[in-house]
């Protein structure tokens, strides 16, 4: 097998075991981006000299004998919006308002001190507000499977980066499926945690309340390693949970004998795609020959859940881009400079009524939903994933429509909270990777983890990579 | 039912020194503020009839007490 086919955790293996130089790896990456980025535009900026630095430097540390961590010398790459002292982030903009100096992610540090190195940082749409991977100013991130297409978004770069082996994984954000929506356009494993349980600190906030940072990498054993790296309680943060962190690579070895795997009655699978649906039904069955229980289940409400998540992030944007908004109207593109103003026409008590309500509908909903299930199975992506040309609304009368029938199926988890993980699960008509979806009681990725990994021993789906035509 | 209209919106955007808000995109921000605003109210009509005391500080601590229990 070839360099970048590796997952992460092979070729961490690789450079730890000395049968391969971290070296080698970082220049196999630069090679693959020097021959993909003309194509997706998957990155923002290409460390390649930082990188060589930091490879050479892992190798010398090897061969020292200095013991390595979890991630020692393997190149990963994270959308734009984590801070970094020493560098200006894009944010996906055309002219950034200035971030708060030295401020550095805490994200970034646990995986600097795990021995990872960064490679480069990812295209992702303006200010991290939109589904769809467009992007007026650095350029539109592409679908490797296919370039007509949209990556989705906002963390399209990740979804791009990982599926055309780029780098072995990364962090983007998830504030109404940011990271699910392009890990499932572009046909890799894409988690969102649960809110709490991986710290913001030094991330850039588009709503803090609902932000989560997110991860992309092409199996769950590599979700789980990136996952114990980052997770757990950040003093810089006071939305972290200081909830123990469960060894998550111990727990995929666990079967899915009688685990109960809920499909909603309702809501979610209501306008799906035939070939969306076909690929939905044929991992079901897959599931259910590893030995899994699958049960109908019926979904309180789960039609007002995007809307109100909707109230929490335009809202709590409105308050971050205000005032640059007010002084640099032509510095946004015409559909996020009117997403971020619809907090501006939100009455406050509605805000505070959409917090308030939170944690009653996210008790409604466990109770409900994971007294008859451990966990749901839906879509991530109702429909095939559109072109470019389909998506390209910017600000005019379809842009609500348009975006309504992207996240239909990841916001509502956004505003509950509760952890979600997409697995791809096969290719609908038109060539493009689609996925299924779990989703589970709060904090129990290492559940969703466990399923994913049962899935992937039985099929090609997380090996297969998009050509270069 | 609270609805916001373009109106509304352009009075507000003026108000707030939002002099790139026009007509065409105050109506872009009123239907997105409308069907927002309406979920809050639908969901407050689902609810326990009374006052809204639920205090909003206290969702991590809810996700923390409805965590999955260890298997």
């Amino acid at each position: 097998m070839s360099l970048e086919d590796l997952t992460l955790l092979e070729v961490a293996d690789a450079i730890r075991t000395r049968r391969v130089t971290s070296r080698e790896v970082v220049e196999t990456c630069l090679a693959r981006i020097s021959d993909w980025q003309p194509r997706i535009n998957a990155f923002a900026a290409v460390l390649a000299d930082s990188a060589r630095a930091a490879a050479d430097r892992a190798d010398a540390e090897l061969a020292a004998g200095v013991p390595p961590g979890p991630l020692h010398g393997v190149p990963l790459a994270h959308k734009d919006m984590f801070f970094r002292a020493s560098r200006c982030s894009s944010l996906g903009s055309r002219h950034a308002p200035p971030a708060p100096g030295a401020v550095e992610s805490s994200l970034l540090g646990r995986l600097d001190a795990a021995g990872a190195i960064e490679i480069g940082t990812l295209n992702m749409c303006e200010f991290a507000l939109g589904p769809t991977g467009h992007n007026a100013w650095l350029g539109d991130c592409r679908n490797p499977w296919h370039t007509d297409h949209i990556a989705c978004g906002s963390s399209s770069g990740g979804g791009a980066a990982i599926a055309a082996r780029l780098a072995y994984g990364g962090f983007g954000s998830d504030t109404g499926g940011s990271v699910r929506l392009p890990a499932s356009a572009c046909g890799v494993l894409g988690l969102k945690p649960t809110n709490g349980r991986v710290t913001l600190a030094g991330m850039m906030p588009l709503s803090p309340s609902v932000d989560i940072p997110g991860i992309f990498a092409r199996s769950a054993r590599d979700v789980a390693r990136l996952l114990g790296i980052v997770a757990g309680r950040d003093a810089r943060d006071p939305r972290s949970s200081g909830l123990p962190v469960p060894d998550y690579e111990a727990a995929l070895e666990r079967g899915i004998a009688r685990l109960r795997i809920g499909v909603p009655r309702n809501f979610f699978l209501d306008g799906v795609a035939g070939d969306v649906a076909l690929r939905l039904e044929e991992s079901l069955h897959t599931l259910a020959a590893l030995g899994a229980e699958i049960v109908p289940v019926t979904v309180p409400v789960p039609e007002h859940l995007t809307e109100l998540s909707r109230v929490l992030v335009y809202s709590e944007a409105a308050a971050i881009h205000g005032p640059w908004l007010r002084e640099h109207a032509e510095s946004y593109s015409p559909q996020v400079r009117m997403r971020a103003a619809t907090g501006l026409a939100i009455p406050a008590a509605a805000y505070q009524q959409a917090q308030q309500l939170r944690s009653g509908i996210l008790r409604r909903f466990v109770g409900a939903v994971f007294s008859k299930c451990d966990l749901l199975h839906l879509p991530t992506l109702c429909i095939p994933v559109p072109t470019l040309a389909e998506t390209d609304v910017g600000g005019s009368a379809a842009m609500w429509e348009k975006i309504a029938v992207l996240v239909r199926c990841t916001a509502p988890f956004n505003y509950l909270g509760l952890p979600a993980l997409s697995v791809p699960c096969g290719f609908t008509d038109n060539g493009l990777p689609t996925s299924f979806q779990l989703v589970g009681r709060p904090f129990a990725e290492a559940t969703l983890l466990r399923v994913a990994n049962a899935y992937e021993g039985v099929t090609d789906r997380v090996r297969r990579a998009p050509a270069m035509h | 039912m609270n609805r916001i209209d373009s109106k509304a919106v352009l009075a507000l955007a003026r108000a707030q020194g939002h002099a790139w808000v026009d007509e065409a995109a105050a109506q872009r921000i009123a239907a997105g503020a409308t069907a927002a605003v309406a979920a809050v109210e639908a969901s407050l009509r689902q609810g326990e009839p009374g006052l809204l005391v639920e205090d909003s500080a206290g969702f991590l601590p809810t996700l923390e007490q409805l965590a999955e229990p260890p298997r």
